[in-house]
């Protein structure tokens, strides 16, 4: 039944998927279902397909795209039935590190994958995360680090959500191009994703636990 | 001119040689990037958060044993670059990677371009990050001209970064690139230029392709260093022949050093 939006989705094809979602509404598909099953699949999809090196970076920010999009366009059509929220992340690159290409990519991935998305751009200081999570009951803290100079500031991350008494509500996941698992396990984060798609499959393995 | 880029700890086996004090395996690298042909070569001790500055001069003077190319010193750290500038002993001077406009980074490493007679690498962004347009990057420049002048270091002496970002999530990254280097080469003529290439193809297939071509349309706006790895036969093959058809290379004699080398085989 989804199929025609999720080839559309993955083919980067925005009339196709405008049309598809149409005709979903006019069979009479609730439109949380079109989310759920429409939407979220296709985009689990594109991140499947990241991962294997069959798509590329534009091709999956275009598909994001038309994804956010039709979610936008469905909105008014969701009563009482939202859809699936798998968890609130919030998602910043730390303190003094000016870097969101990948910090982005990764944002969009989740909230197109049923996360519930706070991004706080760049140069988020400790306090700033530590705020989030303390005010917005969020599950998962990503962090992201492209400068080796700005990658302890993820450490700093963590021990004042230690000191908050706030580390153990949340997971907390990293990434950016000097970081490595072996750096994660280091400063007791819980996870690492060296890409976008990886990121997403990380986050719901956590939340699994 | 070209900036050797692989001592540079962010590369695992660097990382790994300077943390274990691996003379041969440093020398290794000096000795073939100055026999490729680069004329800097670029050392970064970043990864190194508890001792960057003995780590960087210990790279530099394992490297200063072999070869005699100037050193381009890559760091944020005042410390570390005042402790490396202070170390050098060479006869050219060597470079800063880099200052840019934000504040206190340029209070930092202005003196110590002033006092060693470095030249330096300028990031084109500020304290709000790196601006999207071309204007917006060029009136950093001339921001940190005017800072740079009243602190009388030579125009000459300034290599400015116009920042490569990835076309593949910003599809107009490379133009404003390329914008960018146009209007510093009309705008600020004494002025230098530096840039990697790398950026440009992240996220897409065939990226050694992107950064070649690249590459062409920078040299022909004047775009006139580069930091790149002098050991890719082929990046450094285009740079050859796109500056002998630039009108860069007299009677084409280096495009033919390097025709007879076998560059372009």
């Amino acid at each position: 039944m989804f199929e025609a939006l999720i080839n559309a989705i993955v083919d980067g094809d925005e009339d196709d998927a405008a049309a598809a979602v149409e005709e979903l509404l006019a069979d009479g598909i609730a439109a949380v279902t079109i989310i759920n099953d429409g939407l979220i699949a296709a985009m689990n999809k594109v991140g499947e397909l990241f991962r294997e090196g069959e798509l590329f970076v534009p091709e999956v920010m275009l598909a994001a795209n038309i994804t956010a999009e039709q979610i936008e366009i469905l909105k008014p059509y969701l009563g009482a039935e939202q859809p699936v929220c798998l968890a609130k992340v919030v998602i910043g690159t730390v303190k003094g590190d000016l870097h969101d290409i990948g910090k982005n990519l990764v944002s969009l991935m989740l909230a197109n994958s049923g996360f519930n998305v706070i991004n706080l751009g760049m140069d988020v200081p400790p306090e700033e995360f530590c705020r989030v999570v303390r005010d917005e009951g969020v599950q998962i803290v990503a962090m992201s680090a492209l400068l080796t100079t700005t990658m302890p500031m993820m450490a700093e991350v963590i021990k004042q959500l230690q000191a908050e008494g706030l580390r153990e509500q949340v997971k907390v996941i990293i990434g950016g191009a000097p970081v490595s698992a072996e750096y994660a396990e280091r400063i007791g984060a819980d996870g690492y994703s060296p890409d976008a798609a990886g990121a997403v499959a990380l986050c719901k393995q956590l939340i699994k636990e | 001119m070209i900036i050797g880029e692989l001592l540079n700890s962010s590369r695992l086996a660097v990382k790994d040689a300077v943390a274990s004090y691996n003379t041969e395996e440093i020398q290794c690298l000096a000795i073939a990037q100055t026999e490729a042909g680069a004329d800097y070569l670029d050392l970064n001790c970043g990864v190194f958060v508890d001792d960057e500055p003995q780590r960087l001069i210990w790279l530099l003077k394992t490297v200063q044993e072999v070869s005699q190319l100037p050193p381009c010193f890559d760091s944020p750290s005042p410390a570390a670059l005042a402790a490396a500038l202070e170390a050098y002993d060479g006869k050219k001077p060597p470079l800063i990677n880099s200052i840019s406009g934000e504040k206190e980074r340029l209070k930092a490493i202005l003196p110590l371009v002033k006092q060693s007679g470095a030249g330096v690498i300028a990031l084109c962004m500020d304290d709000d990050g790196i601006p999207q347009s071309a204007e917006a990057r060029l009136a950093v420049a001339q921001k940190i001209m005017a800072e740079a002048e009243a602190e009388d270091i030579a125009p000459e002496r300034i290599f400015f970064d116009p920042l490569v970002q990835p076309v593949a999530t910003n599809q107009q990254a490379g133009r404003a690139v390329m914008d960018t280097v146009e209007g510093l080469r009309k705008n600020l003529p004494s002025c230098k230029m530096a840039c990697g290439l790398s950026n440009i193809s992240f996220g897409l297939p065939n990226r050694k392709l992107l950064n070649r071509l690249f590459l062409v349309q920078l040299v022909s706006r004047g775009m006139d260093t580069f930091i790149l790895n002098p050991l890719d036969k082929e990046i450094m093959g285009a740079l050859i022949a796109t500056r002998t058809i630039c009108g860069e290379d007299a009677y084409c004699g280096k495009y033919l050093k390097a025709h007879r080398k076998g560059m372009f085989e």
